[in-house]
């Protein structure tokens, strides 16, 4: 055992039809104690040494929670490119399921030095936008090099391209119907392709679906509120109204023509949900544009900074952090749509220093005992224990818990023998 | 909650691009698939049995620390 933590899901079957389902986290809920009597630029210099794989998303998180305790004042053009660092690290965190855990299902070799490529460009980024590439401090300075970074993005543009897409990102970008996407699916050896026809020939494609829905968006005080009511609770295992909700990547591509359509057909199973990440991971480098233009124009004083935001929209602000109201009690509360889905950080700050501290990852909705993930193992029923046992890998990697998990399936008759 | 495990490198295999790697007493065995240069003694930040960047000495022992004092490192 590290201390990361780990995820154990206990899937109890009668002849491949699932019976009962047992999610146990062992994931650390004290991390957020190291925070504890801290000042705020304390906490952002400890952040990063904490998150790894969705350290940005952290790191942003904390920094606009420690901004708004402190009644500071958003900074829409800083900001913007804090976005775009987001967005870069959710790209990776796909690529990273797609590269790695897809080929395996598939039967085909994993493509290792995409993936070691991808991990490269966090910190290329990071230096042609932000002055000494600290990005996610209360005085980091912008030092943008937009042609770097626009050859940035078009170097990663072409590595998924090559990598998932096999040259048909295009193609892939103007799809959106279920039509469309079979036809994009013939004859197609991309390993996006390979994955999905695989979903299809078994016929898959609603696997796992079931009634757990959406995390509904709310504003700051909303959410505070409800916190309030019992802050230890909700860190641990959370709920709305008394209900478990999902928040991944689906949140956020539901209303995309092509996901829209199949999830009208196939719920939230599982080719929607694979399919919503191909969505997001090709739509990422034209978000990563689309900020950069902005904030060149912010430059060249055609737009002003706080006129940044308004000139997203709808699909692009679904896909960025929340700005936070400030305040003026020394609570701050930031949401971040970190890779995984909704990442909340909470602080309460006393004299200058830290005195609570509560960070709800989105693990925690999505494997929640009732959750989504367990909902939907509970709908899962197969021929062989074989096949039971790929259709839950398949869920469980869809939905993406971001520390280890072992998944144990208990046949019950063998059980009562 | 994606947290950033340093580990030490404590044994090489260059056959199969493995190394053995430290985390407090746990021994863990990680691809170097994703890293250059990697050699015994270094720090390097570990998930899900990939070794994802090389860090330095002092920053890995921060690191460490922080753990400890969230209570985490007495399960290593």
């Amino acid at each position: 055992m590290t201390p990361a933590g780990s995820i154990r899901i206990d899937l109890h079957h009668h002849s491949g039809k699932v019976t009962e389902v047992n999610i146990a986290s062992s994931r650390p809920e004290a991390i957020a104690q190291v925070f504890i009597g801290k000042t705020p630029e304390q906490v952002l210099d400890t952040v990063p040494l904490l998150f790894t794989l969705c350290g940005n998303a952290q790191a942003y998180a904390a920094l606009q929670a420690c901004r708004a305790a402190l009644g500071g004042t958003t900074e829409p053009e800083i900001d913007s490119a804090r976005d775009m660092l987001v967005q870069l690290e959710t790209l990776r965190e796909h690529a990273w399921r797609i590269l790695l855990d897809w080929p395996g299902f598939v039967n085909l070799v994993q493509d290792k030095k995409a993936l070691a490529a991808l991990l490269k460009f966090d910190a290329l980024f990071k230096r042609h936008l932000f002055r000494h590439g600290e990005a996610f401090k209360l005085d980091s300075c912008l030092d943008i090099d937009a042609a770097q970074i626009a050859k940035l993005i078009d170097e990663l543009e072409t590595l998924i391209d090559v990598s998932i897409f096999n040259g048909r990102l295009g193609d892939f970008q103007s799809l959106t119907g279920e039509a469309q996407l079979q036809d994009w699916l013939q004859e197609n050896n991309a390993l996006a392709a390979k994955l999905l026809n695989y979903l299809y020939s078994l016929n898959w494609t609603a696997v796992g679906q079931n009634n757990i829905a959406c995390l509904p968006d709310f504003d700051g005080d909303t959410l505070d509120r409800q916190l309030q009511q019992d802050l230890a609770r909700f860190s641990r295992a959370p709920h709305w109204q008394g209900r478990c909700f999902e928040t991944t990547l689906l949140n956020r591509q539901l209303s995309q023509p092509l996901i829209a359509k199949m999830h009208s057909r196939y719920g939230n199973g599982l080719i929607v949900r694979m399919l919503a990440r191909l969505v997001e991971v090709a739509l990422i480098p034209f978000q990563l544009k689309h900020l950069l233009s902005l904030q060149t124009a912010v430059e060249h004083y055609e737009i002003s900074p706080p006129l940044i935001r308004q000139s997203l929209d709808e699909r692009d602000l679904e896909m960025l952090a929340k700005s936070p109201s400030s305040s003026n009690d020394g609570i701050g509360l930031a949401q971040i749509q970190a890779a995984r889905g909704l990442l909340i950080h909470r602080l309460e700050l006393r004299q200058g220093h830290v005195y609570d501290y509560r960070l709800i990852a989105p693990t925690e909705w999505n494997f929640h005992p009732e959750g989504v993930v367990a909902q939907s193992l509970k709908q899962l029923q197969a021929q062989s224990p074989n096949d039971l046992q790929r259709q839950a890998e398949l869920l469980i990697n869809a939905v993406d818990p971001c520390v280890q998990y072992a998944l144990h399936l208990t046949d019950s008759q063998n059980e009562i023998k | 909650m994606c947290l950033a495990l340093p580990a030490q490198i404590v044994a090489l295999d260059p056959a199969n691009n493995m190394a053995t790697a430290s985390v407090g007493n746990v021994k863990v065995e990680v691809s170097l698939a994703l890293v250059d240069d990697v050699a015994l003694g270094d720090y390097v930040l570990v998930h899900v049995g990939y070794a994802l960047n090389k860090i330095d000495e002092d920053e890995a022992l921060k690191t460490l620390a922080l753990f400890a004092e969230a209570g985490l490192m007495s399960e290593v």
